[in-house]
């Protein structure tokens, strides 16, 4: 140790503490980048598209013609995806689709810690390129991993082509 | 340089125990693991029509070998085995006994994430050629200066940045610490470090014109302007950050993207799923694009947002070595692309040894993964570091090798700190160069360390 102690030199000991130091900070004072604008005057998008590589099927198929998930007759997770991050805040999740039959589908937020919020929903045959259900949800501290899902049952009919999410505006000055 | 008079069986067992070390690499890697990079050197070699995005002197490589043998097992045969030598070559001249050498060379190539880095038949690992040959040239011309091997040197250089054009990152210091003895000896130390830097800044500029014009009029690539894919990296994440879009409208492709759907796809680690989209929705990177409107786009976004772009490109750094990314493609990557399988009718095969396929499950246990990740390795080179530096200079006749392990890893943490504020994707390939220098560095350091705690 005595030894060791001896060969250390000073100016390349400051570039070895400032190479660990700079690590170090890197670590402990990120993340850095935030891709939700704090704080928010307005509401702030994020579009997930069928297709796009973010959002996966089990239950269901990908028709890249129609750039859409599919399910028919089948039962368990149509979609699930993208494990997003979230800072704390209001969130809206939109999911849109179509329902090719009366359809009783059930739909799940929910990060690497569980679930956030769900609910079921009634859909009726011939609902085409619309909104499938709309769910708002408030995070206390931020969330990893946040995954939007999609459980359907042996008597749906289905088809879901985008997940929206918006982040709720947070700061009340300048709003109308 | 302390074992060059060793006699020559006991040498002879460095060259031996390479030998074997590039059979099992090689035959563990066979035939290499191919990327999309090299299917693109591949489609510019055998189409002739040739761009500078890629090496065009490994272009020239690829369309010499495929004559004699399809697929990448030929510039596999010659990376490897240039990289591997050269390894060697420098653990002997830098360890006190051939011996030393063998044991070094062996606990460097089966280091697993060095094991991975070999495996790749990528410009990168002739890059870990080239710089382990700048490296040994420039340890002889300090040992000896004159004008044969200053030359050696500077082919070197060019050699290395021909095949990477940022190896110009890596090679600096090294410039650096090549003229510092010369202007050490009548100057003041801060004043011979300024202008060591000046004289290693001029260097490497007229490197890199040179290698732009080999590129435009020996191998006749048109430009390709690489650089377009950080600067929509960089604008991208601004425009997120903002939530304004400041990508240039002719960038957003022929179906569109708004914010919403690029802040869907963005990832702070890679800019793949913005460029190379599964479907119709990908920013343009191309040759033909308005390169002055991109240019204009990313220098007004950075001057109107700095900090936004200082916190972005921190993020990408911490991804970049590691921290807050685990991702499988950093820690190495072990399959050859699915367009070599494309190409199995004609000889070519993935890779998947017994030997690489055990690489594989040690870098996915998780309690080893920590072992690939760069973070590790930057904190491993603050040993040499830290223990190095003393001595050498002006008055040396040899560089200790201590000094040449300070110079390894300054070599290695310049080239990662470049790359974490240039590049756009945190992949393994990036840090084969930091992995091999730190990996030596190391072994010189606790050799050294350990001779002395013996004579002590």
């Amino acid at each position: 140790m005595k030894y060791l102690f001896h060969r250390i030199h000073g100016g390349s000991f400051l570039m070895a503490a400032s190479l660990l130091a700079g690590m170090i900070a890197l670590a402990q004072c990120g993340p850095f980048f935030h891709p939700w604008p704090q704080p928010r005057t307005a509401a702030v998008g994020a579009l997930y598209l069928a297709g796009d590589g973010r959002l996966a099927t089990i239950a269901g198929r990908f028709d890249p013609a129609r750039a859409e998930f599919s399910a028919a007759d089948s039962e368990g997770v149509l979609l699930f995806g993208p494990y997003a991050g979230l800072d704390a805040g209001r969130y809206a999740v939109a999911w849109r689709g179509s329902a090719y039959k009366d359809s009783r589908p059930r739909f799940e937020i929910t990060s690497a810690s569980g679930l956030i919020a769900a609910r079921a929903a009634t859909l009726a045959a011939g609902t085409t390129d619309s909104t499938l259900a709309t769910i708002e949800f408030s995070l206390a501290k931020p969330a990893d991993g946040a995954e939007f899902r999609v459980l359907v049952g042996r008597g749906d009919a289905i088809a879901v082509h985008a997940v929206e999410l918006t982040a709720l505006a947070t700061a009340a000055a300048g709003a109308p | 340089m302390n074992n060059a008079a060793a006699p020559g069986r006991q040498a002879g067992i460095v060259w031996l125990v390479a030998a074997t070390c590039f059979l099992l690499l090689y035959f563990a890697w066979y035939p290499g693991v191919f990327t999309l990079d090299e299917r693109d050197i591949l489609d510019q070699a055998l189409s002739g029509r040739r761009h500078d995005g890629h090496s065009p002197l490994l272009v020239e490589l690829w369309r010499l070998a495929q004559p004699i043998k399809a697929g990448p097992a030929i510039p596999y045969l010659l990376g490897l085995g240039a990289a591997v030598a050269l390894a060697a070559a420098l653990l002997r001249r830098l360890l006190p006994s051939p011996f030393a050498a063998a044991l070094g060379l062996c606990c460097l190539v089966l280091l697993p994430p060095v094991f991975v880095s070999l495996g790749q038949v990528t410009k990168d690992l002739f890059f870990v050629g080239a710089m382990l040959a700048v490296v040994l040239a420039a340890l002889r011309y300090r040992a000896a200066p004159g004008p044969l091997r200053l030359a050696v040197v500077l082919a070197t250089m060019q050699l290395a940045i021909l095949i990477r054009i940022d190896a110009a990152f890596a090679l600096f210091p090294i410039a650096a610490w090549l003229a510092w003895p010369a202007l050490r000896r009548a100057r003041a130390a801060p004043l011979a470090a300024a202008l060591a830097g000046a004289l290693a800044a001029l260097l490497i500029v007229g490197l890199l014109l040179a290698s732009k014009l080999a590129s435009a009029r020996l191998f006749k690539a048109s430009a390709f302007h690489a650089e377009q894919v950080m600067m929509l990296f960089d604008l991208a994440a601004i425009s997120i950050e903002t939530d304004r879009m400041l990508l240039p409208p002719s960038r957003l492709g022929p179906a569109g993207f708004a914010l919403p759907l690029l802040r869907a796809r963005f990832n702070p680690a890679s800019a793949d799923a913005l460029v190379w989209s599964r479907d119709r929705h990908h920013l343009v990177y191309a040759a033909d694009a308005d390169q002055g409107e991109l240019h204009a786009a990313w220098g007004a976004a950075i001057l109107a947002h700095p900090g936004e772009y200082a916190r972005f490109r921190a993020e990408y750094a911490a991804r970049f070595i590691g921290i807050r990314n685990n991702a499988d493609s950093l820690r190495g990557q072990f399959f050859g692309d699915p367009s070599m399988l494309a190409e199995a009718g004609r000889g070519w095969r993935a890779t998947g040894s017994p030997l690489q396929q055990l690489y594989y499950r040690l870098s996915n246990a998780p309690r080893l993964q920590w072992l690939y990740l760069p973070w590790f390795w930057l904190a491993c080179a603050s040993v040499p570091l830290a223990l190095g530096g003393a001595g050498g200079g002006a008055a040396a006749a040899a560089t200790p090798p201590r000094e040449v392990a300070v110079l390894l890893v300054v070599s290695a943490v310049s080239y990662t700190a470049s790359m974490a504020l240039l590049s756009a994707a945190a992949i393994g390939r990036y840090h084969s160069w930091p992995r091999v220098a730190i990996g030596i560095a190391l072994i010189v350091t606790l050799a050294g360390l350990a001779g002395a705690a013996r004579r002590a």
